[in-house]
């Protein structure tokens, strides 16, 4: 595909046009400068140039926001009209008055009120009672088959890992980008490394001019029969690579809005200062913990709800106001929801089914799937009604544009119908 | 000494592979393909430094050429005999810690994580917590006591933190190596969290804990963890009462600690067992059965019916073939190799039931096994964090954790700090150590251990023009250069890395 303005920058700096699609504008190191729309169009390109002519929606972004530890969902998206759940939780069913009513049936925790405003703005989809088969209650396991979406799967790549190596077969750097301080599995791809970085600031290589001169020496790739090695020198690579672009794009970020408290703030404001400065990244990864409510939940969740809150509602205006509002969604889950009845904690106990979320501009928003009985139990525990898988299908096919899900999945499930 | 500590720091900063600590650093210091998976013992023709060298790495924490030649010098045998039968090696110049006296009896109800809320709630109903009483009549009457509240879980946090830095210091000073390295094993396995346990007494004891059992019989350790303050509070089981028996700790018995997840155990064993479990509690630092809160119905686990209590589970458990196969899995993970064949597998798990789960035989067994001196073993391990910060600071020959770069601040950003992993199950450890930030702050711990200011080394230990050096320098280039002309000039050196040095990477 040819761009008269993308091929005077390429050969204004004397890059080959191979560079300029492996590492797109700003990779080249003359992404800052340029106007926005400009970056927009020169990842696109490059995008698209890599996944193919007849690849669709080659600028959208899919964000997954992992909630760890298993967050329960009751009291998240509040029944409350449901007599069962007030019989079940005497001490922490959230009070009728104090639910932000959605429909007459639910409604979302009273710190949700961000959520409740994009909600009735029509952007956020709630799909109901997500789980899967013989579920699963130690959060290893459980978040593992979140990850993979195969139980017990020999694969050791992650869901997402498996839709970017279908969608994108040869390379594509910085494709997916994981904040935090550890890879996810779910990201887990044969073809693309990762990039993993908590802390901007550290994410770079010390050194007088001297000394880093020679590093691409030392970090070059040399033949081994050592496994260890050979892999310790491919992650060098990539971070060799990708240390100072995404430092620079997160320190010349300029965002007035607040994020709010809680470690999501940090991580959501990174990828949007990745977004804001013209990263090829499509697929990113965030996680925040807390969840696992034992004891005491009334306080614990509010605290983390609020949290969750602030940083996802900041983040939707962040991408909006960088009029990037239509190529952003968000995809949030827990693990597994928790028991219907609370425990003498005044806490509940690891359960199966919850709801899953989607945000974004696209989203038809509103309530999906079938809210599951809370008089119909599994041994006190949810009967899921949509299968997880479902919710991860309609993100590849419906929003990504691909459309071999049955093979990324290794299974065959229909989409939820969340994108308009 | 100076010249191998130098392409020892050079290797660090492009790996994180455990190199033998031989200058010319050899892959074919190991021994040969056909090696793999077979437990017969090596024999003094098969000793040599290079695989002294690798034995110290593994069952310790590496260590200066000198120590490695001794070991040499030995017979197999003798030095894995003087590696795993410690206790006669004299540890009295190791310090106890040294507390800050920030403890004050009042506290004790109120350590754990929901402390803040007890105290407030305690400072409504009798005016006063802590020592310290309401302020009646005031605006905001129980901010006293909330100050208070966050005074002690503060001054505990940094307590527990010094508690880590202790224990850093007693894996570099130690002379019973194995000890401290298989107690961060175990600390792994067992995990606990300070920030969650709030009480930095409870997490020596703790310690103290694994160090007494980390090499004894498998059985009594699990006893004695199940029995630990610290995780006692940890787990909540001081929550758990006859009639509302709360799961948490008897499923990370199971799952994590002995048997693995799902290997032999349904959740109605869970739910059983965390009946028999009821009134297991700590009062203060001791362990505390309360009988009035003991569920005494019988309870049915693996197909045993009876009035089973915490001890009872743990005997019936040892029973179970999956628990030798969680830990052998583990042991041979952390001081062998990411990978087990099922056969070999298999072998040592029947080994260690043999054995009674003795761990001192199968720890013998697996040191001195041509297996772990086979190429898929021998340095191919990426170090954990704090395998690597304790091994170059042992071959830099410093006394002393440096304060600076600091500490727990590396620790974190490599992701592993110290009594406070993620969650239950630990760290998942292995590669996953190795992310583009965690290696490139791999590379800069040793950058910033080296040198004063690594962003503007240029003239840091090069004579200014009036043949004065006039940067600070680290207690690692203290130790390294000392003041001489020599020393200036191996770390100008340090500054103009040659590639022909790299040769030594690939170990």
């Amino acid at each position: 595909m040819k761009d008269p303005v993308i091929d005077h920058i390429i050969s204004e700096c004397g890059c080959s046009r191979r560079d300029f699609l492996r590492r797109g504008l700003y990779g080249l190191g003359v992404g800052a400068g340029l106007p926005l729309f400009l970056q927009n169009t020169s990842n696109a390109l490059a995008a698209q140039e890599l996944a193919g002519k007849d690849a669709r929606h080659p600028n959208r972004i899919l964000v997954v926001v992992e909630l760890s530890g298993g967050n329960d969902g009751l009291n998240t998206v509040v029944p409350y009209t449901h007599d069962a759940y007030y019989k079940a939780r005497p001490q922490i069913g959230i009070p009728k008055n104090q639910v932000r009513k959605l429909t007459d049936e639910f409604g979302l925790h009273p710190q949700l009120m961000g959520c409740e405003r994009i909600f009735k703005e029509g952007r956020m989809a709630i799909v109901q009672g997500c789980g899967y088969p013989n579920p699963n209650l130690s959060h290893f396991t459980s978040m593992e088959y979140w990850h993979t979406a195969v139980p017990n799967g020999a694969d050791s790549r992650g869901w997402a890992g498996r839709f970017a190596d279908a969608k994108w077969p040869k390379p594509v750097e910085n494709l997916i980008v994981n904040v935090g301080p550890a890879q996810k599995r779910a990201v887990q791809s044969g073809v693309h490394a990762p990039i993993v970085f908590n802390d901007p600031e550290k994410f770079t290589c010390l050194g007088s001019q001297e000394q880093k001169a020679v590093f691409p020496e030392l970090m070059k790739k040399r033949p081994t029969k050592n496994s260890s090695l050979s892999f310790l020198q491919g992650i060098s690579e990539t971070a060799a690579n990708s240390s100072e672009l995404v430092k620079t794009a997160c320190a010349e970020y300029r965002s007035q809005t607040n994020y709010g408290a809680g470690n999501l703030r940090n991580d959501l404001r990174r990828v949007a200062a990745l977004i804001a400065g013209g990263f090829q990244t499509q697929i990113y990864y965030v996680s925040t913990s807390g969840w696992d409510t034992h004891a005491g939940q009334l306080a614990a969740q509010a605290l983390h709800l609020g949290y969750l809150d602030d940083a996802l509602t900041a983040f939707m205006i962040d991408v909006k106001r960088m009029g990037r509002a239509d190529d952003v969604a968000v995809m949030m889950f827990s693990e597994f929801g928790r028991r219907v009845g609370e425990n003498a904690s005044l806490g509940t106990d690891h359960g199966t089914a919850g709801p899953m979320y989607v945000f974004g501009a696209k989203v038809k928003g509103g309530f999906y799937g079938q809210p599951p009985s809370l008089t119909d139990l599994d041994d006190g525990n949810l009967k899921m009604t949509t299968d997880f898988r479902s919710v991860y299908a309609t993100m590849i096919k419906e929003w990504m544009g691909y459309d071999d899900t049955k093979a990324v999945l290794k299974g065959n499930y229909p989409t939820v119908g969340v994108f308009a | 000494m100076r010249k191998i500590a130098l392409l020892i720091a050079l290797s660090l900063v492009c790996g994180s592979l455990a190199p033998p600590g031989a200058a010319k650093a050899d892959y074919k210091a190991a021994g040969p393909k056909t090696w793999a998976g077979d437990l017969t013992a090596i024999t003094k023709a098969d000793w040599n430094y290079a695989r002294a060298g690798h034995l110290l790495e593994r069952a310790g924490f590496g260590g200066a050429p000198e120590e490695i030649e001794r070991l040499a010098r030995m017979t197999p045998q003798q030095a894995v005999e003087e590696l795993v039968e410690y206790q006669s090696k004299d540890n009295s110049h190791l310090p106890p810690f040294e507390e800050s006296r920030i403890y004050d009896p009042g506290v004790a109800p109120y350590t754990e994580e929901n402390g803040v809320g007890a105290a407030i709630r305690d400072g409504r109903r009798r005016g006063e917590a802590l020592g310290v009483k309401t302020a009646a009549g005031a605006r905001m009457p129980l901010q006293p006591v909330v100050d208070e509240a966050y005074y002690h879980l503060y001054a505990d946090r940094l307590e527990s933190r010094r508690v880590a830095l202790w224990w850093a210091n007693r894996m570099l000073q130690t002379s019973r190596p194995l000890e401290e390295k298989i107690a961060l094993f175990w600390h792994d396995h067992f995990a606990i969290n300070y920030d969650r346990v709030g009480d930095y007494r409870k997490v020596l004891i703790y310690l103290d804990t694994l160090r007494k059992n980390a090499t004894g019989n498998f059985r009594d350790f699990v006893l004695a963890v199940a029995q630990d303050p610290a995780m006692l509070v940890y787990l909540d089981n001081g929550l758990s009462v006859k009639g509302r028996a709360n799961e948490n700790f008897a499923r990370e018995v199971l799952e994590l600690f002995t048997m693995g997840e799902s290997k032999g155990y349904t959740e109605r064993d869970i739910r059983e067992a965390a009946r028999a479990f009821t009134g297991w509690t700590q009062d203060d630092l001791k362990f505390v059965i309360k009988q009035e809160l003991h569920d005494t119905d019988n309870k049915t686990i693996f197909g045993q019916t009876g009035n089973l209590d915490g001890v009872g589970v743990v005997d019936l458990i040892m029973k179970q073939p999956a628990m030798a196969r969680l830990i052998t899995q583990k042991l041979y993970n952390y001081f062998v190799a990411e990978d087990l064949s099922p056969r070999l597998h298999e072998r040592l798990a029947q080994r260690f039931r043999d054995g009674k789960y003795e761990l001192k035989p199968l720890l013998k067994t697996i040191f001195l096994s041509r297996d772990f001196y086979s190429p898929q073993a021998y340095a191919t391990q990426i170090k954990t964090p704090a395998h690597l910060i304790v091994s170059t600071c042992r071959k830099l020959g410093l006394k002393e954790i440096p304060g600076t770069p600091e500490f727990r601040a590396t620790m974190a950003a490599l992701g592993q700090e110290l009594l406070a992993p993620p969650n239950v199950a630990g760290w998942e450890g292995g590669r996953s150590w190795i992310n583009p930030a965690t290696l490139l702050e791999r590379g800069n711990y040793v950058m910033k251990l080296l040198f004063a200011e690594p962003e503007s080394q240029e003239g840091l230990l090069r004579p200014s023009a009036g043949g004065e050096v006039d940067r600070p320098r680290t207690p690692a280039t203290r130790s390294l250069a000392g003041d001489d002309a020599q020393g200036q000039a191996m770390m100008a050196l340090a500054g103009r890395l040659r590639p022909q040095r790299l040769e030594v990477g690939k170990a």
